[in-house]
């Protein structure tokens, strides 16, 4: 009789996150991509005001590394969606069950997230300074640790945000393929009659609020960790009874 | 104890039924060759005995427990098909010593000396290999890896007849080395006769026939001569297979039960073996005319 093999979940998660972490390199060539094209999109400032009297005229702009953020977000949650779905090709040529796969999706989303969030916040630093060598002018910059910190924190938080989105919603989409159409069609819908309808209850706008009105960085990070949970539970709870490769 | 065991196990897809109604078990420690033709079900067969598939009716036990989503089950158990989903952006190389951080009785020696033997580059990469090139990678995965429990799906598409006798070759050595249960599915079953010790035959997700090889060399003989005198000497139900061969000359499979082969041979009737293969194809045959019953009245 030959001997069997035992495995430990979290054994097998760890080994599937190195193997994962390397499947989905690509995506760490793809952030770089991202960030360069919304740190050159940015390089000419997001808001720029000139006024003049007389013979003098003088120039207001203002740079700052929101692009590069927001570029960064969407990047992350394609990067859900990605990982999602190369779970679903990747994972079962090796041992694996769903939670194994799940767990191990969740690790190397939180390193992309950590990633990216990092590296977008810190693009924006490289931008202005990039800027204050080459320009003329005076500068006016605060951009202290602490400033810092929290921009990192918080870019590092969104970041987690929207890549358990686009997780949550790629493992929908795989339980049913009408999903894939169904959900951004809903959304955008809703974005349209919400847009128009003045005066009435915004859920979107309201969601929106529940994240960016929060003046406490701990509250907000436990409202967004709060919420990545609930999604990945959910990922997980909708993966446990799905088929492979159908 | 068994190490495969499938109890009325059914597959459907709206109203047709992939896999229907089957029941085997397989022991440890064999070579199960399962054939059938395009569209019998062995693929789906294979994937709910892999815990890929959830069965709509009956169990399916490997190891003594449910496959589905379970990871002690796939510890022990590799499936390979003709092509697996292997990351574009890892060489061959990469994934080799990925398997074996998987696979606790992986075989690197093994490994790399079949990738050598094929001449497969460790450095290329699995998309940018030929058909053919893929099979061999993933059936040297198949062999490597050493699970106690080693299912083939049409291993050998795409492979030239050197290459795939090179693989049965392989197999077989290994599996002396370290016996397991390899189940190894194919529409010919010609080429991997010699290293089955049994045969489960299904037709249209149903069992045909689950014997051991020398079983289903036994089953059926081969009767032609006058088809007179055959047919006193048969019965019809045990006829599998009829082919005219001239006039009144006509070759008959039979099941090989309560036939007297002295009175056949005194009445001048030739009685010969019937190849596996073409037995297996006569079973699975929807007319036991074979495909001149379609020319028959033209």
């Amino acid at each position: 009789m030959m001997s069997l093999s035992t495995v430990n979940l979290l054994t097998n998660a760890r080994r599937q996150f190195n193997y994962k972490l390397k499947a989905n390199a690509g995506l760490f060539v793809s952030l770089l991509a991202v960030q360069m094209l919304a740190a050159l999109l940015s390089a000419n400032g997001t808001v720029s005001i000139g006024w003049g009297t007389g013979n003098s005229v003088a120039y207001l702009r203002l740079i700052s590394g929101d692009v590069i953020i927001i570029f960064s977000l969407l990047w992350a949650f394609t990067a859900g969606l990605t990982v999602a779905a190369n779970a679903q090709r990747y994972d079962f040529v090796f041992v694996t069950n769903r939670l194994s796969s799940n767990l191990s999706s969740m690790a190397v989303l939180f390193i992309l997230s950590a990633g990216g969030g990092v590296s977008a916040t810190l693009c924006g630093i490289l931008l202005r300074a990039f800027l204050i060598i080459t320009k003329d002018g005076f500068i006016f910059t605060n951009i202290s640790p602490y400033v810092l910190l929290i921009g990192i924190c918080s870019a590092v938080l969104y970041s987690l945000l929207f890549s358990a989105v686009g997780y949550f919603l790629g493992i929908l989409a795989q339980r049913n393929k009408a999903y894939a159409i169904l959900l951004p069609a809903l959304f955008l819908g809703l974005l349209f009659v919400e847009a128009r309808s003045v005066g009435g209850t915004r859920h979107i706008l309201s969601v929106i609020h529940f994240f960016i009105r929060e003046s406490s960085l701990l509250i907000f990070a436990l409202k967004i960790l709060l919420t990545v949970a609930l999604l990945y539970g959910a990922a997980i709870l909708i993966a446990s009874k799905m088929e492979v490769r159908q | 104890m068994k190490n495969v065991e499938c109890n009325r196990l059914t597959k459907k897809y709206g109203s047709i039924y992939a896999v229907n109604d089957l029941t085997f078990s397989i022991p440890e420690n064999s070579i199960t060759g399962l054939i059938g033709r395009n569209g019998a079900g062995k693929t789906t067969l294979l994937k709910m005995l892999a815990g890929f598939l959830l069965p709509s009716g009956g169990t399916v036990r490997i190891l003594g427990q449910n496959p589905f989503n379970n990871l002690q089950v796939a510890a022990n158990l590799i499936f390979i098909d003709d092509e697996l989903a292997l990351p574009e952006n890892m060489n061959l190389g990469e994934i080799l010593d990925t398997a074996a951080t998987f696979y606790e009785n992986w075989q690197p020696d093994i490994a790399y000396g079949l990738l050598d033997y094929f001449s497969l580059d460790l450095r290329s990469y699995y998309q940018q290999l030929s058909k053919g090139m893929k099979s061999t990678f993933n059936v040297i995965l198949g062999i490597a890896a050493r699970c106690p429990i080693t299912i083939f799906d049409e291993p050998t598409v795409g492979m030239d007849a050197a290459v795939r006798k090179d693989f049965y070759r392989a197999l077989l050595k290994d599996y002396l080395q370290q016996p397991r249960t390899i189940i190894l599915s194919s529409h010919l079953l010609g080429e991997i006769e010699d290293l089955l010790d049994s045969i489960l035959l299904i037709d249209a997700g149903k069992k045909c026939l689950h014997l051991s090889m020398d079983e289903l060399r036994s089953y059926a003989v081969g009767l032609s001569g006058n088809s007179k005198l055959l047919h006193e000497l048969v019965k019809e139900e045990d006829i599998i297979f009829r082919q005219q061969l001239g006039k009144d000359k006509i070759y008959l499979v039979v099941r090989n039960r309560k036939i007297d082969f002295s009175a056949a041979r005194f009445k001048g009737l030739e009685i010969g073996p019937v190849p596996a293969n073409d037995l297996c194809v006569y079973l699975t045959a929807k007319h036991k005319g074979g495909i001149d019953d379609v020319f028959k009245h033209s």
